[in-house]
């Protein structure tokens, strides 16, 4: 059968001041009528590049070289630009990764509606209103929110309505350009199941691109990995999950972090032995970090709402969450960058005082120590690797003169797994997102902290060195008999690092203890809808559970949502926070 | 600075203020009359002797230009250097450390930005009295200063938030130390484009004050000499010539600074940069729009 | 809302900084103004215009804060004194004549420019790389950075003296008696070409400048490239998504730039001796009119503050995102 879109031998470069750089080298592709097409690979393959060359909206650099893109027998890039329009939304539909700024703001919903019906089905305002309604009803919005601007609206409310708009001319194809990456889990999940729903009831077809495999599994029909500008490998999704042939594809498998499923598998994945935390836990009495019922309010908006936990030497605490659940508002108050409301954080057993004085202030970042986020923005683009780990030496009089701390930085670099040498004369642009982050690790453990708090330390990094990283982590905790948090959107991987785990959701802590217990037996509701949220190649969206999950998920944050006294024990080392209503 | 010289632009502006410092620095040896004495007949147009005519007062118009390069640029350079001290180091101030230092200078950095510059100027003019040039600094940079606090300010707070910054002062570095080391270095380019921007507002607040009558008549400056060019109606007799001299002046270090503020900016702003490979994008897709546009 | 009374309360201390500049600089003045002024006033100079001024300009036996509520209370009644060269008349009523011409050149320039260094602007970040780009852009840094006075003298000279395509002097034909008729508007008309001409330039390309990093960024959104991805016209994705958007800091930049247009028609108002607020400002100066000059930078402080509060009242008339906070 003849496919909807084949894309012939495209080559792109991407056009530098001097000379260019190969960026998509002689890439087919096919997708058939009523096909997912998943196309995956890291930051900087290509596969985005693809996706705004098939709609002829390549921006500069991205310069088509050569190659055809054929949508049912006439070469799009054979067009003329007013030929072309013509195709654009009407054919081929799309939908972008930054669901906040995809809506023009200053436009009402319905006003978005009407430009592109209007221009290519002609329609009056009535008649636009009409589809426009009809197409929100399919997505699962109030039509009367047609009036509303998009502020109005929540991230995946937006993205919603981005398809909508793309369902009102019936294109024949969606690109969908890594369209759930900015949001939560379970906003994720809701949106990808309505996609599967209605492209089954309408039939069309989806280039869907995006760098997680597990979510690919679960959506596409067949998928394509690329890697460096090339499709090293494409075939059916399940034939690729089970029978991976090329080794970038095994590597890309390998290294999603997997929740556990059996108990055996689960030891097998644990970085740290199960001997060691019960050691380490009867080693230390005293808590390094204690919080005790901390909360804090940003003028109108309550943060948190008491939040108790505490971090041990030689242990790693994960805290979960989504997006304004409270968990980078933890950090910053354990690292001061301000202070809570109300509520006691100690040190070793000793009050923090609201505001640290500059003698103070040192004294406490030589005990407590942060990895940031975003490795690219952390180190200081004018400094050298070298530079940075001799201020965090020099600060702390570690080391007896120069030479010992140069001594010093060579060995701590080797310690996370860089070449010293190599490693310490560089300047961070030199280095790359991965190695970055091994010295923002190596400055931070320069000071020889009791203490680490590493927020999302790998979120933006590629998928394949996630999990480096985070061995790094286990082992800095393990070896360094470190205490440490480790905060994360990814419930998945908090497994990886840490022994006990503090679920959060609006502001408090919904369901803790030991991480085992609680990803594998998780008893309150938001927990359990968090971890059936996490893609999972195993189980497939199933076409009519859209408004089901969407139902669901809706009404278990409502019942989350209220704060709750009552917290109830589990497990031996498991508690949750009682909700109205029970299961 | 290794960089504007591999603009074009920014290597024509450099050369143009080059050849105009130059004229001013050496202004007793080039100017070949004195810019005081009458030394031809009135209103003269430019001839060998007076390149660039005489004045109404039979002053060669072309020493009067060197001279008036001298205290022009001068003047402009010491206000513009004032100016961006004074900006920068109110913006860096309120910009880092933030609360209430910060609230009461982004107050009165707004409220002097939005009266009105020139009438104010001319308030102090008009009871300073006659003003040389060391007031016309003084009372320049008083009123000046907003605009490059503003900026400061705004990209002080963009660079405090910045993760290294945070970083740096959760590894242990004081605020001082953060603020120098860490911030006011990348605040270079920007600091740049204030120091342009002010020499630039200030010998064209300067002009204009002179022109207005409020300078030194008897100190030559380009203003000064637009004030006599005006007040002996030079162009209405068709002396152009007394007009264009210092009008070109001003213009050219105008076209010198605004070339190499244009480059900074770009440095400061990489998205608003258009590069050779913009420029070569742009014509490719032209071409080929063409070309599918021929063939149907 | 916390955001518009952060913005009043920043009108008001420029309004505040206005006023004590106008009361204490004539008391901080090492030589006597009120001599100076009464010489200029020759035999006009009655006794009671001698105390008044002596009173105003604080020459008199009373304490400070006396004297400082005596002239807030004088501002907030709209009197801001006598004119020594015009008495006996007003200041105020020395400034309403030229106030009217003034504001009718001014909006006049503003219109122009604006509609002219927004459309540059735009189309110039639109075809951002392109030949009209490479040449508007740095031309409009290099226009910026020339004083309206060049401008100013050279449009005099070139279209005025050399050409005579427009009158130069005066804002309408002396002859003429003024009045709603045609031939009275046609020469206002006239007269008011060169003036605009001269005080454009450095506008437009202060507008277009900012008009076209605005606009650069706005491009780089998501929702401008979903714009093109519907299939909409070229002209419609760069009016209704790219400029819709880029012109809401054009507003801001717009009040902002209202103190230095002031000082633009300053001089251009002399250089063609247009009967505006500048103008009378430069004869007061001759003059040793201090009450004048002073009411001057009342009067253009009151305005631009006037237009900044209207523009944040705008602002959050036209950004949707604003109105949902205030409500």
């Amino acid at each position: 059968m003849e496919p909807l879109l084949s894309i012939r031998n495209l080559s792109i470069e991407y056009l530098l001041d001097r000379g260019s750089f190969e960026a998509v080298k002689s890439v087919s592709l096919n997708i058939a009528r009523g096909e997912i097409l998943g196309l995956a690979g890291e930051s900087g393959c290509g596969k985005s590049t693809i996706a705004y060359a098939v709609a002829r909206l390549s921006k500069s650099p991205a310069w088509i070289v050569d190659g055809q893109i054929v949508l049912e027998g006439s070469d799009l890039l054979k067009l003329t630009e007013r030929q072309m329009q013509k195709v654009r939304w009407r054919r081929i539909g799309m939908v972008f990764q930054s669901a906040m700024n995809s809506l023009n703001p200053l436009m009402r919903i319905e006003g978005q509606f009407h430009d592109v019906l209007h221009q290519h089905l002609n329609t009056s305002r009535e008649q636009s209103r009409d589809i426009a309604q009809k197409m929100l009803r399919l997505v699962g919005i109030a039509p009367q929110r047609l009036s509303d601007y998009p502020h109005q609206f929540s991230g995946g409310m937006r993205q919603r309505v981005v398809i909508a708009i793309c369902l009102a001319l019936n294109p024949d194809l969606i690109i969908m350009d890594e369209p759930t990456t900015a949001l939560d889990v379970v906003v994720q999940r809701e949106i990808l199941e309505q996609i599967a729903e209605l492209q089954k009831a309408r039939g069309f077809s989806v280039l869907f691109i995006t760098h997680d495999l597990h979510l690919m599994a679960q959506i596409c029909h067949r998928m394509a990995v690329m890697f460096k500008g090339e499709v090293v490998e494409s075939g059916d999704v399940y034939q690729m999950l089970n029978n991976p042939q090329h080794a970038y594809t095994k590597a890309l498998w390998a290294a999603i972090p997997q929740l556990p499923k059996m108990r055996q598998e689960r030891e097998s994945i644990l970085v740290t032995p199960i001997a060691d935390r019960v050691e380490a836990k009867a080693a230390v009495p005293l808590p390094t970090v204690q919080l005790r019922n901390v909360t804090k309010r940003f003028e109108a908006f309550q943060a948190l709402r008491g939040v108790s936990f505490e971090l041990n030497a030689g242990r790693a605490l994960a805290l979960v969450g989504e997006s304004g659940s409270g968990k980078s508002t933890v950090a910053n108050i354990i690292s001061r960058t301000f202070s809570q409301t109300t509520g006691d954080v100690m040190l070793n057993g000793k009050d923090l005082p609201s505001s640290l004085k500059a003698r103070d202030e040192k004294a406490y970042r030589k005990s407590v120590q942060m990895i940031f986020q975003d490795p690219f923005a952390s180190l200081n683009p004018a400094f050298t690797v070298r530079h940075h780990i001799m201020r965090a030496l020099k600060l702390h009089g570690h080391g007896k003169d120069r030479a010992d701390r140069n001594r010093r930085i060579l060995e701590i670099l080797e310690w996370v797994g860089l070449e010293g040498e190599l490693t310490a004369p560089k300047y961070p642009h030199q280095l790359s997102g991965g190695q970055r982050q091994r010295v923002n690790i190596a400055r931070a453990l320069a000071v020889e902290p009791e203490v680490l708090l590493a927020d999302e330390p790998t979120s933006m990094l590629d998928v394949s060195i996630r999990l480096d990283i985070l061995e790094l982590l286990s082992r800095v905790k393990q070896e360094r008999r470190l205490a440490m948090l480790y905060i994360t959107h990814d419930i998945a991987t908090a497994y990886h690092v840490a022994e006990d785990i503090v679920v959060m959701f609006a502001g408090q802590a919904v369901e803790w203890g030991d991480a085992l217990g609680v990803l594998s037996d998780p008893r309150h509701p938001y927990t359990k809808l968090m971890l059936s949220a996490v893609p999972d190649p195993a189980s497939r969206f199933r076409v009519d559970n859209s408004a089901k999950f969407l139902k669901e998920a809706g009404r278990i944050r409502a019942v989350s949502r209220p704060y709750s006294e009552e917290i109830v024990q589990v497990g031996q080392n498991h508690f949750i926070r009682k909700v109205a209503e029970s299961e | 600075m290794s960089f504007l010289l591999h603009q074009k632009k920014a290597v024509l502006g450099i050369a143009i203020l080059l050849v105009l410092f130059v004229l001013a620095a050496f202004a007793p040896i080039i100017a070949p009359y004195s810019p005081e004495q009458r030394v031809a007949r009135s209103h003269q147009p430019p001839t060998i002797e007076h390149i660039m005519g005489t004045t109404k007062m039979g002053r060669d118009v072309f020493s009067q230009f060197v001279w008036g390069a001298r205290s022009s640029l001068s003047v402009g350079v010491a206000a513009g250097v004032a100016i961006t001290i004074l900006g920068t180091v109110i913006g860096l101030i309120g910009g880092y450390i933030g609360g209430w230092v910060d609230r009461s200078l982004d107050l009165l950095t707004n409220a002097v930005l939005v009266i009105p510059n020139l009438p104010l100027l001319i308030l102090l003019a008009a009871f300073a009295g006659t003003v040389g040039p060391s007031v016309i600094i003084v009372i320049i940079t008083l009123t000046s200063w907003p605009w490059g606090a503003r900026m400061t300010r705004s990209q002080t707070l963009a660079i405090k938030n910045r993760e290294f910054v945070i970083a740096a002062r959760m590894v242990g570095e004081s605020k001082f130390r953060a603020a120098l080391v860490e911030i006011l270095p990348n605040l270079l380019p920007l600091i740049g484009i204030n120091l342009i921007g002010s020499i630039i507002f200030a010998i064209v607040t300067q002009t204009t004050l002179e022109y207005l009558g409020f300078g030194d008549p008897l100190h030559v400056t380009w203003g000064t000499m637009l004030y006599n060019a005006q007040n002996s109606s030079a162009i209405l007799v068709g002396a152009w010539w007394d007009v264009a001299a210092p009008c070109a002046g001003i213009a050219l270090v105008g076209l010198g600074l605004a070339l190499i503020n244009f480059t900074l900016d770009e440095i400061a702003n990489p998205q608003l940069r258009s590069g050779p490979a913009l420029s070569r994008w742009v014509r490719l897709t032209r071409e080929r729009a063409k070309a599918l546009e021929a063939k149907r | 809302m916390q955001a518009f009374l952060r913005r009043t309360s920043t009108y008001c201390v420029a309004l505040a900084i206005a006023i004590v500049v106008n009361f204490v600089l004539p008391r901080l003045m090492p030589g006597n103004p009120v001599d100076s002024m009464i010489a200029q006033m020759g035999q006009r100079a009655t006794p009671e215009v001698v105390a008044a001024l002596r009173a105003r300009f604080g020459l008199i036996d009373q304490p400070i804060w006396v004297q400082f509520g005596g002239y807030l209370k004088g501002l907030a009644t709209f009197d801001l004194g006598l004119s020594t060269s015009y008495y006996p008349r007003t200041v105020v009523e020395v400034l309403a004549r030229p106030l009217i011409w003034t504001s009718f050149l001014i909006t006049t320039t503003i219109l122009f420019s604006f509609a002219a260094g927004t459309l540059l602007g735009a189309l110039s970040a639109w075809r951002r790389g392109g030949k009209t780009d490479s040449i508007l852009s740095p031309l409009a840094f290099v226009v910026n950075s020339v004083p309206p006075v060049v401008f100013a003298l050279t449009t005099l000279f070139v279209f005025g003296v050399l050409y005579r395509l427009a009158p130069v002097s005066y804002a309408y034909d002396p002859n003429l008696d003024p009045g709603l008729n045609g031939t009275f508007l046609l020469s206002v008309a006239g007269h008011v070409v060169l003036p605009v001409l001269s005080l454009a330039p450095y506008l437009i390309a202060s507008f277009q400048s900012t008009m076209r990093s605005s606009m650069i960024s706005i491009l780089n959104e998501d929702y401008v490239t979903l714009g093109r991805a519907k299939g909409l016209s070229s002209a419609a994705v760069m009016f209704s998504y790219g400029v819709r958007n880029a012109m809401l800091p054009m507003l801001t930049h717009l009040a902002l730039m209202l103190g230095s247009i002031f000082g633009g028609s300053i001089v251009v108002e002399v250089v063609f001796n247009y009967p505006g607020l500048g103008m009378t400002l430069f004869t007061a100066t001759l003059a040793h009119d201090y009450p004048v000059i002073q009411g001057q930078l009342m009067l253009m402080t009151l305005i631009t503050l006037g237009t900044n509060l209207l523009v944040d009242i705008i602002y959050g008339l036209v950004d949707p995102r604003l109105k949902g906070a205030t409500s």
